[in-house]
């Protein structure tokens, strides 16, 4: 999103001046946009705060005929967040239940577990998908990569760059803010 | 994203090396001399030791979700169909079917006939039964049901609660309709398995229907109008209208699994739905009514699941008296 932003580097009473021109000038025009989209003014509402979350955190404000298509980039990238938020939950809830009783978590350890496979979901989300069926059918599925690569009908050496690209990807968001929690099995 | 340690070309560089024998480590079928060279890089140089502390931990990160249940979620979460919704949803198409978030008041005001059914639960309880003519009744939690078969038709009075109706086609020569009758109308199945739940009289008095197979036949009250319902559908009606037209909710099924399924439910809907299986109050105060609980908890023991929710939430418990008892905001 970088090629939408100014570049500029500002100080901290010119940004707050900019993004207070932003709020104001664009807050109704994305919320309205978003509202049509969502079908519902209080989710829409949400994702504007959320927005322009994202424009103070990454601390570049955009060039005023920028502004516009750099918020709905972002509005956009905060709406599929959702949304996979829910198809993931839900697959999860799905697969919860059907556990026989005595092995559901407690909520504790199913909130992390949700937060793991969200962030898991979103890395592998960009991979193509050939890549991400290696992936889990190593990860997850437990199977060794020469077993893959028959399944699959590629080298082991495809297999090993495919897990490499998995890996990366997933490397990449949970070193981040996960932390050390060790969770529960 | 804060990688702070990948700062420089050259951490990154040792970075994607650790990674490299982590791959190589998970392929299931490691050679010992592979082992070798993977101690020999460890030892060559503490950086190399550090990164792979960092990704040690990542692969035990990945490793924290159960394996079943990781594969069946991540498989629908990246299945082609979920990411062309995700993709699809910014040209314009509809969010969410269903939405599930239903938000309904529970009076607790037991019917006389509760008490004279043919067929009744009590709280926290779930029996079924299968009639001479092969249909099959699941009823839930505090319901009650009389059955009324006659030449004409075979009638089930839902009277209060929550029932499950598999039926199989009549074994009389001539085949008589099935017709679970409500306060609020009727429901005639088409050959099927459906849910009907009566939402006694309170806030907003109404009767869902999920069916799960074949059809139903909803008629609301005696205005006469008629609604069909397939399999995969739910919808509501009361006296008057229908509503609530969506997807079927497998979930509200949960029950006679002895679970109760929360997908992102307000904390005061939730509460007014484990009511349903306990004896005495449950109160939820406001200041706490619209924190979020999603989660599948055990039906049998909803002293526990209120434990949980105080371990999960900043609520508190507080009990006047074990039938009454008060969630709060935590001090």
């Amino acid at each position: 999103m970088n090629d939408h932003s100014s570049g500029d580097v500002l100080s901290a009473s010119d940004m707050q001046q900019k993004l207070h021109v932003l709020y104001c000038d664009h807050r109704a025009w994305l919320h309205d946009w978003l509202r049509r989209r969502l079908g519902c003014s209080h989710h829409a509402a949400d994702l504007v705060q959320d927005a322009y979350v994202r424009v103070i955190v990454s601390g570049r404000i955009p060039m005023p005929e920028r502004a516009r298509p750099h918020l709905m980039q972002i509005a956009k990238g905060l709406v599929i967040d959702r949304y996979r938020r829910q198809q993931v939950e839900q697959a999860y809830l799905h697969a919860l239940a059907q556990l026989p009783e005595p092995c559901v978590a407690s909520p504790e350890e199913q909130a992390i577990t949700l937060e793991l496979l969200l962030r898991i979901c979103a890395a592998l989300d960009g991979l193509p998908s050939r890549v991400r069926e290696v992936f889990l059918l190593s990860r997850f599925d437990g199977l060794t990569y020469s077993v893959i690569a028959q399944r699959q009908g590629i080298a082991v050496a495809t297999v090993r760059k495919y897990m490499l690209q998995g890996a990366q990807a997933c490397f990449a968001v949970m070193a981040d803010g996960l932390g050390d929690v060790e969770l529960p099995l | 994203m804060s990688r702070a340690w990948a700062a420089t070309p050259q951490d990154s560089r040792i970075e994607t090396q650790a990674l490299q024998w982590q791959v190589a480590l998970w392929s299931g079928e490691v050679q010992e001399h592979e082992l070798q060279a993977f101690r020999d890089w460890l030892q060559a140089d503490p950086e190399h030791q550090a990164a792979w502390e960092r990704v040690e931990r990542f692969g035990r990160q990945m490793q924290a979700a159960p394996q079943d249940v990781a594969a069946h979620v991540l498989r629908a979460g990246l299945s082609p169909q979920a990411v062309q919704r995700r993709r699809s949803i910014l040209r314009g198409l509809l969010l969410v079917a269903g939405g599930g978030l239903t938000a309904y008041g529970v009076g607790r005001t037991p019917h006389w006939a509760h008490w004279n059914a043919d067929y009744r639960t009590g709280r926290g309880q779930r029996a079924e039964w299968t009639l001479p003519d092969g249909t099959q009744l699941a009823l839930n939690t505090d319901s009650a049901l009389d059955v009324q078969y006659d030449l004409a038709e075979r009638r089930l009075v839902l009277l209060a609660g929550e029932v499950l109706v598999s039926t199989s086609p009549d074994t009389q020569s001539r085949s008589r309709p099935l017709v679970v009758h409500t306060a609020q109308g009727t429901v005639q199945a088409l050959g099927t398995r459906f849910l009907v739940r009566q939402y006694p009289d309170g806030a907003l008095p109404r009767v869902s229907v999920q069916v799960y197979d074949g059809a139903v036949q909803l008629q609301a009250g005696h205005s006469g109008r008629r609604l069909r319902l397939d399999a995969g559908q739910q919808a509501f009606f009361n006296q008057i209208e229908f509503g609530g037209l969506a997807a079927a909710d497998v979930q509200a099924l949960a029950w006679q699994r002895g679970l109760l399924v929360a997908e992102r439910w307000r904390l005061a809907d939730f509460l007014r739905e484990l009511a349903r299986y306990r004896s005495g109050v449950l109160r939820c105060d406001p200041a706490v009514a619209d924190l979020i609980v999603s989660g599948v908890y055990p039906l049998r023991d909803t002293d526990a699941i209120l434990q949980s929710l105080a371990q999960a939430l900043p609520v508190r418990i507080s009990r006047v008296t074990p039938y009454w008892v008060t969630v709060s905001a935590q001090p």
